[in-house]
C-alpha cells in the first residue's frame, strides 16, 4: 500500500493515471502530454508499474500502458486529486520528491 | 500471490468467517453474554461478511486484465470493467451496511434490493455494451 501512496503522491503520475482512465495509451502518447524529459517519464512509469497501478504490454513496436487499479485505488486517486498531497502519509511525499530528484538527474 | 490463489484464499477465508460467526453467536448465547435473538445476530453477521466479501471480490475485478490481442476495443472493455467493479463494490457496501444497521424486518428486503440492483445493473451494462458493439460491427 505504501507503494500506491508513493505513486499517487506525484501530480504527474496522477495525471498519467487520469489519462489512462479514458483509454490505454502508448508510452509516446503519454510522454507527449507532459513537458518533461523522456527519462523522467520512464521513471514515473516505473513507479506506477512497481505499485501495480498500470500494466505495460508490447504490441508490435509500441509499448501500450493501461490502467490496473482496483476500486479502492481509484477512490484513493480521486481523493488525492481532490485534496492534493496534504492528506497522504509523510513518507509518501518524501519518497515522491526523491523519485523526482532521481528523474531529474537521469 | 496470483489472482487464482487470491480467489481461493478469499473464498476459504469467507467460508471460515461464516462458520466462525455462527459458532461465535452460539457461544455468546450459551455463555449469556448476548441476550437478544441469536438467529438475528447470525443473519446480521453472515450478511455483513457476505457484503464485504462481494466488495473484496469486486474491488480486484479491474486488476485482472486480458491481453490486448484478445480485446477488440480496449477502452470500451476497460470502462465496462471499471463500471461493473464500482457498481458491485457499492452494492456490497450497501448490503453490508443494511445488515449492520437496518431494523431486522427491513434488512432482508433492503439487502436483496441493494445487491440485486447492483447485479441487475451489471447484467444490463454487459447486455447494452454487447448490443452496441454488435451494432457497430454490423
Amino acid at each position: 500500500m505504501n507503494l500506491v501512496f508513493k505513486a499517487l503522491s506525484d501530480p504527474t503520475r496522477r495525471k498519467v493515471l487520469e489519462l489512462l482512465r479514458k483509454r490505454p495509451m502508448t508510452a509516446g502518447e503519454l510522454a507527449d502530454e507532459f513537458p518533461v524529459a523522456k527519462p523522467t517519464m520512464s521513471a514515473h512509469f516505473a513507479v506506477l508499474r512497481e505499485a501495480n497501478l498500470v500494466e505495460q504490454e508490447k504490441v508490435g513496436r509500441e509499448i501500450i500502458y493501461r490502467l490496473k487499479m482496483s476500486v479502492l485505488e481509484e477512490a484513493l486517486l480521486s481523493f488525492a486529486q481532490a485534496f492534493g498531497m496534504e492528506l497522504l502519509p509523510r513518507g509518501a511525499n518524501r519518497a515522491a520528491s526523491k523519485t523526482k530528484r532521481k528523474g531529474a538527474t537521469a | 500471490m496470483n489472482s487464482a490463489t487470491k480467489g481461493i484464499v478469499g473464498g476459504v477465508a469467507y467460508g471460515a468467517l461464516i462458520i466462525g460467526a455462527v459458532f461465535a453467536a452460539k457461544y455468546l448465547k450459551a455463555t449469556g453474554s448476548f441476550t437478544g435473538d441469536v438467529h438475528d445476530l447470525m443473519s446480521r453477521s453472515i450478511g455483513v461478511i457476505s457484503g464485504l466479501y462481494v466488495v473484496f471480490v469486486a474491488n480486484s475485478v479491474p486488476k485482472t486484465l486480458i491481453p490486448l490481442s484478445r480485446v477488440s476495443e480496449p477502452a470500451f472493455a476497460q470502462s465496462l470493467r471499471r463500471f461493473i467493479a464500482a457498481t458491485l463494490c457499492i452494492g456490497g457496501l450497501v448490503f453490508a451496511g443494511v445488515w449492520l444497521l437496518a431494523p431486522m424486518s427491513l434488512a432482508f428486503p433492503l439487502a436483496i434490493a441493494s445487491l440485486g440492483g447492483a447485479f441487475a445493473l451489471t447484467v444490463l451494462a454487459i447486455l447494452v455494451c454487447g448490443l452496441s458493439q454488435a451494432k457497430a460491427r454490423g
